[in-house]
Parts: C-alpha cells; sequence; structure tokens
C-alpha cells in the first residue's frame, strides 16, 4: 500500500487538474450516484453540453495546462460563481439524482 | 494599421494611396484626414515614423510587439504589461493589476513570470463583468469556503510546499476579495455621462478606452484595449476609413481626459500594430504586412510632446528589393522603446529573471533611448 506523500519526496511536483478533470469533477460532485456509460442518457447528454460550454472558457481564461502553471482568478470565479456550479448545487425535483435535492432535504430537516 | 493612412501618410505618391494630409497641433506635422481628432491632440503626444521589426506574421508580430522579444519555441515572454504589474505591485488594489480590455483571442500574457500575471480579460467593456457576483447569500458562501477550507488543509496536510506552488489559496483569496471590492466600479460605465460615452465613441473600443481611463484613475497598472480590423489585404483605404472613425475619437478623447485629470504625465499611453503595411498598394486595392517600418503614437509618461521621431522617404518600395531592405531614417527598435518605458516608470529595465528552465533573461533587450524622454525625465534615466 502507498504510504502517504511527503514534503521531501514529493519535491512540490503536483500535476494540475486538465479542465476536463475539473469539470468531471465539479459534475459528479453535483450527482448523489455516479456519472459513467451506464447512466441516463438524458444525463450524459446534459454532461455532454456542460462540459463543452465549461471548457472553452475555462480553457481560455487559463492558457495551457500542460505548462503546469498555477491557475487564474478568472478561472477560480468561474469555478466559484458560474452557471454551471449554480445548475448543479440547486434544488431540482426533475433530477432525483441531484445533490441539491439532498442538501435542501437536509437543510429542511435540520430547520434552516 | 497602415502608417500611410494614419500616422505618416505621402498623399499625392505612388506609395500615398487616396488619404490626404492634416494639420496638427504640432507645428510642421501632419497626420491622415481620417484622424482629426487626434490632429487636435497630437501637441500632446510624440509620433515615432521609424519603428523596425522583423516579424512579419500576425501571431509572431503581436508576440514581439507585446513583449519586447522575437517570439521563440522554447520559452514565453511576458508582456510588457505584465511585467508592469508584477514589478510595481499596489497593495491598494483589490483587482487585477493588467487588465485587458475589448480583448482579442491572443492573452497578454505573464510568460516566465507564471500567468498569475496574465491580463484579466473583458471581452465587452461597461457590459458588466463575468462571475463576479456570488449565486448564493453570504451565510452559505461562508459555509462553502469553510468547508473547503477543510478539504484543502487536509491536502496541504502532507504536501505542504507543492500546495503552495500552486498559488490555489492564493488565487482564491484574490478572486474574493475583487468579488467584494468597490474598485469594481472602476469596469463600469453607469456613472459616466451620455456625452462622455459618446466622445469616445459607442464602441467596443471605445467603451475600453473609457474603462481604461477609469482604471487608470484607480490605480490599475497596465491596461490593453484592443482593436481589430486592421488587417486591409483588399480595399485597404475604406477599411482604414471605418476603422479611423473608431480609433479616433477613443485615443483622442482618452488623453484628452487623462491631461484634464493630471494623470497623462503618469501614464503612458501607446497606440501600437503588430507591424505596418506595404508601401505598394495590391491589385485588391489593399496593403499587405510590412515590418520594415511602420509608426507608432505615444502620450504622457515623461515622453517628448510635439515631437515626431524618424521619417519614411516619399520615394518608397516599388518593388525593388533593395528599396525593400532600406531602413528609415532614425530607426527606432522596439525592445529599445520598452526599455524607455520600462526606464520612465521606474521599472528595472536590466533585471535579470531566472525562468522556470534555468536562462537568465534580462527585462529587456536594449538600452532605454533617452532622446525619446523629455530632458528632466531622460537625465534621472541616465543617473539611474
Amino acid at each position: 500500500m502507498r504510504q502517504p506523500v511527503s514534503d521531501s519526496d514529493e519535491s512540490g511536483n503536483l500535476v494540475r487538474l486538465r479542465p476536463e478533470q475539473v469539470i468531471g469533477s465539479l459534475f459528479q460532485a453535483g450527482h448523489i450516484r455516479t456519472i459513467d456509460q451506464n447512466s441516463n442518457p438524458f444525463v450524459r447528454v446534459t454532461k455532454f453540453g456542460n462540459v463543452n460550454d465549461f471548457l472553452n472558457e475555462y480553457r481560455h481564461i487559463g492558457d495551457d495546462e500542460m505548462l503546469q502553471q498555477v491557475g487564474t482568478i478568472p478561472q477560480a470565479l468561474l469555478r466559484m460563481n458560474g452557471r454551471f456550479k449554480a445548475e448543479q448545487s440547486k434544488v431540482d425535483e426533475r433530477r432525483d439524482e441531484s445533490v441539491g435535492n439532498l442538501g435542501s432535504s437536509s437543510r429542511h430537516k435540520i430547520g434552516r | 494599421m497602415s502608417q500611410l493612412e494614419t500616422w505618416d501618410p505621402h498623399p499625392g505618391t505612388k506609395s500615398g494611396g487616396d488619404v490626404k494630409d492634416i494639420e496638427t497641433s504640432t507645428k510642421n506635422v501632419r497626420i491622415s484626414e481620417l484622424l482629426p481628432q487626434m490632429a487636435v491632440q497630437l501637441h500632446s503626444c510624440m509620433l515615432i515614423r521609424s519603428l523596425t521589426s522583423k516579424e512579419g506574421d500576425h501571431e509572431r508580430g503581436a508576440a514581439f510587439v507585446k513583449t519586447g522579444y522575437r517570439p521563440e519555441p522554447t520559452l514565453k515572454y511576458p508582456t510588457l504589461g505584465a511585467i508592469a504589474a508584477h514589478e510595481l505591485p499596489d497593495p491598494k488594489i483589490e483587482i487585477p493589476q493588467h487588465v485587458a480590455l475589448a480583448s482579442s483571442r491572443i492573452v497578454p500574457e505573464g510568460g516566465y513570470l507564471g500567468n498569475q500575471w496574465n491580463a484579466f480579460q473583458v471581452f465587452q467593456p461597461g457590459d458588466g463583468l463575468s462571475n463576479l457576483e456570488s449565486r448564493v447569500n453570504l451565510e452559505r458562501q461562508a459555509d462553502r469556503l469553510k468547508g473547503l477550507s477543510v478539504v484543502s488543509q487536509q491536502f496541504e496536510q502532507h504536501r505542504q510546499f507543492g500546495a503552495k506552488r500552486t498559488l490555489h489559496q492564493n488565487t482564491l483569496d484574490r478572486a474574493l476579495e475583487m468579488m467584494s471590492s468597490e474598485q469594481l466600479k472602476a469596469f463600469e460605465l453607469d456613472t459616466e455621462s451620455a456625452g462622455v460615452k459618446a466622445a469616445y465613441g459607442d464602441t467596443s473600443f471605445g467603451r475600453g478606452c473609457l474603462v481604461a481611463r477609469r482604471l487608470v484613475e484607480v490605480g490599475v497598472r497596465s491596461i490593453e484595449v484592443n482593436l481589430s480590423g486592421f488587417d486591409t489585404h483588399v480595399s485597404n483605404h475604406n477599411g482604414h476609413v471605418t476603422q479611423c472613425k473608431i480609433l479616433d475619437p477613443a485615443i483622442a478623447t482618452l488623453i484628452q481626459e487623462l491631461r484634464e485629470r493630471d494623470l497623462l504625465e503618469s501614464t503612458v499611453v501607446l497606440c501600437i500594430s503588430e507591424f505596418g503595411r506595404t508601401p505598394s498598394i495590391n491589385p485588391a486595392g489593399g496593403r499587405d504586412h510590412w515590418p520594415n517600418w511602420f509608426s507608432c503614437l505615444i502620450a504622457g509618461g515623461g515622453f517628448r510632446e510635439s515631437t515626431v521621431i524618424g521619417a519614411t522617404p516619399d520615394r518608397m518600395f516599388e518593388g525593388k528589393v533593395d528599396e525593400r531592405l532600406t531602413l528609415p531614417a532614425e530607426p527606432v527598435l522596439v525592445p529599445e522603446l520598452y526599455a524607455t518605458i520600462m526606464a520612465t516608470m521606474g521599472i528595472d529595465f536590466r533585471k535579470e529573471i531566472l525562468t522556470p528552465i534555468g536562462r537568465p533573461i534580462h527585462f529587456a533587450d536594449a538600452l532605454p533611448a533617452a532622446y525619446l524622454l523629455k530632458d528632466d525625465v531622460a537625465r534621472k534615466v541616465i543617473k539611474s
């Protein structure tokens, strides 16, 4: 089993996520079930459209991900406040897989 | 941009085309009739009619005039704007210090300084900024940030050195600071009168120049406003008639307003294109790429006023190779101009930076040309 990496042996060589990985993580985080080739076709089509929109914007404001440079402020703003993030986390009764629905019921239960 | 239809007209010559020249507020200096408002402001400016370059391709030419270095595959050089933002940080500024307005798809980059120095791009100046408003209330935003902090701390626990190098937290902090900053209003034009907006012109470039003036007032270090559409391989004259109607009011009003606000001496306004256009007119009535000599306009920042540097001959390239190779009188190199701008801004142009691949590079690839500066400013530059 691999031991946790220490400062001394990882030498700071973290690998930056590719934009596809960023959007993939965001999309998955908005769903209760794993999104893969067995998912509902509607979910997969939605993912395809959202991913392309996000990638266009994210790549454009962040230059070449292969250079392993740091992220940019517009990228951080897009991750925090972008349309995609809002849609993924909102309450949507039509999507029973949405994490937003779970959050809504949790808040309801604890009286917030 | 064609020098012959703008800053360096040669009416009545074979190369001159259909453009006529007009008097300006600088004695004995005439510019294109397509720039009547700039003709009034020219006494605040210096014209260089003898810039030279060897880059006749759009992308390479743009990289050269943005960085002062010819592009090469092994290293990305920072633009002049990125260097200014990097070298002259102002802790009072909560918004990006390097901004590109009406931005083209070519980002003014931080190059070897890192892409945290890339320009903050605004594609539609005056139309608000994207993704700056939180879509949840303050309480929920705070909850989210707390959650993020837990995850981040856990991630950093065994990767302290590497995590710091990503500047992830720093970028996030700057984004959050920007979201709540009053200085963001500099990007908005709601408080500007209809008269001022009309003076700059109801165009993306005009609004960009107006936002640029507002950003200068806040203290943003470098602002680029982009105007495309000068690639006039066909119908060059008509193309410049259209483009100059956009360029002329915007840049003239910008210079006038900066002067009225006593900001012109502390600001360098540079109007430059990636290369010039051929003295010869092609069969489609267009002019092609011509880096051998072209013009730029500079105002403020200690540069000489009412001055013209360099000259191009009336009898220009007519198809003979030896004339193509002729340099204009008093040639000025782009790196030389940028070293001068850095020197007058108080940036150490000789500073050597060790790039990520271990190459030591100076900020400027030349020495300043002191003769471009006013005498008192030149003396200071030479002393330093």
